[in-house]
């Protein structure tokens, strides 16, 4: 047992019998020890003092009204950051609730119509009865053969473009269509083509 | 009726609907609660605030104490994690803030009556500040408020070995800064 410990044990009154005897007479013998002793026990009487000293009788009489008038107030209090948070919550849910449905259905007129529920047969019929409308291979004719199968499948299949902006491709004309392409070096039109097949348009 | 049997009757009572008893409750321990939390925050109004704390805390916990332990060391359990989490804060909000006015405040803030023993305690609450909260927190228990090593370790959760020593190291610094004083 170091020193320390039997300092310790001595202040706290665990010594006892030989142990105590022994540690006593060592304290005797060394002036030293006795004053680092004593300043141990001074420390703890100074401290000892403070265990009871008055206050403003007031106070102790006031902590249980002011703890229960507090509670009161955040009972009443409490709804509010509920509502709070509810309110949040609604708004997040409504903006995500919007977002899933926009991105299956295209808006026509403020109507929303699913690009799944229209057929082909709907497509090709719509075609046949517009025939002032360009139908896919005077929108294609003039892009290289090779090319062809690939735009026609990213204009009409893949591209999920709304009713307008169908129209608007398909209005192009063949003028119009030649300028364009006219303007397109084959390098550029190879970077379109790769840009193109690499991205994911919705 | 032991005050064992009194705090159980008490507990009873509130459970069964009666809002009086916990007041009784809040009554009996409220000064422990207070110089505890006083004499860990070293100011009036931070131990105030962590008496209301406790209270609530007591108050929405009470209906699930199981009577394993005693009531006191139930209380004394909550008020020294309250008193240890309100220092904690309290250090990263002092990090922070750039005035020192609240703490002036504090300081100024009193309950004690006696002007002399104003004076003692603020001088040994100072002192108290400058150890480790967690060896204060085993001096304040032992030295004044007189609780075994069993006891502490029941409220603290900590190993009697461990409080033992931690203790002695909180009486030697405060032994050595008062030597110095």
């Amino acid at each position: 047992m170091n020193n320390d410990e039997k300092i310790r044990k001595y202040l706290d009154g665990e010594l006892t019998g030989e142990e105590l005897i022994n540690f006593e007479t060592e304290i005797n013998n060394s002036q030293e020890l006795k004053n680092l002793v004593d300043s141990y026990r001074n420390t703890l009487n100074q401290f000892k003092k403070i265990e009871n000293v008055d206050v403003e009788e007031s106070y102790f009489v006031n902590i249980v009204p002011r703890f229960r008038e507090k509670s009161e107030i955040k009972k009443q209090v409490r709804f509010k950051p509920v509502f709070t948070y509810g309110s949040i919550s609604l708004v997040i849910v409504s903006v995500l609730l919007i977002f899933l449905f926009n991105k299956d259905y295209n808006v026509t007129n403020g109507n929303f119509i699913s690009i799944n529920q229209v057929s082909s047969e709907e497509i090709n019929s719509y075609f046949n009865a517009n025939p002032q409308v360009y139908d896919e291979f005077q929108l294609t004719r003039n892009i290289p053969a090779e090319y062809d199968s690939v735009f026609g499948s990213i204009v009409l299949s893949e591209l999920d473009v709304d009713n307008n902006s169908k129209k608007y491709l398909l209005g192009i004309t063949d003028t119009e269509f030649n300028n364009i392409l006219d303007e397109i070096s084959n390098v550029d039109a190879e970077n379109i083509y790769s840009s193109l097949i690499s991205k994911k348009i919705y | 009726m032991t005050e064992n049997e009194n705090d159980v009757n008490l507990i009873e009572r509130f459970n069964n609907g009666d809002e009086s008893a916990f007041n009784e409750i809040a009554k009996k321990y409220q000064q422990r609660i207070y110089w505890h939390a006083r004499r860990m925050t070293g100011n009036h109004l931070d131990a105030d605030e962590i008496v209301q704390e406790v209270l609530l805390v007591m108050y929405r916990k009470i209906k699930t104490f199981n009577f394993r332990s005693s009531l006191y060391t139930w209380i004394y359990t909550i008020t020294t994690t309250r008193s240890i989490n309100f220092i904690k804060r309290r250090s990263l909000k002092q990090a922070f803030s750039l005035h020192d006015v609240e703490n002036d405040q504090k300081s100024e803030t009193d309950v004690i009556t006696d002007l002399e023993s104003k004076e003692e305690v603020k001088r040994l609450e100072n002192f108290l500040q400058y150890i480790p909260a967690k060896q204060r927190e085993v001096f304040i228990l032992r030295a004044i408020d007189g609780l075994s090593y069993k006891e502490i370790s029941e409220i603290t959760g900590r190993s009697e070995g461990g409080l033992k020593s931690n203790y002695f190291h909180a009486l030697r610094k405060l032994t050595e800064m008062m030597k110095n004083e």
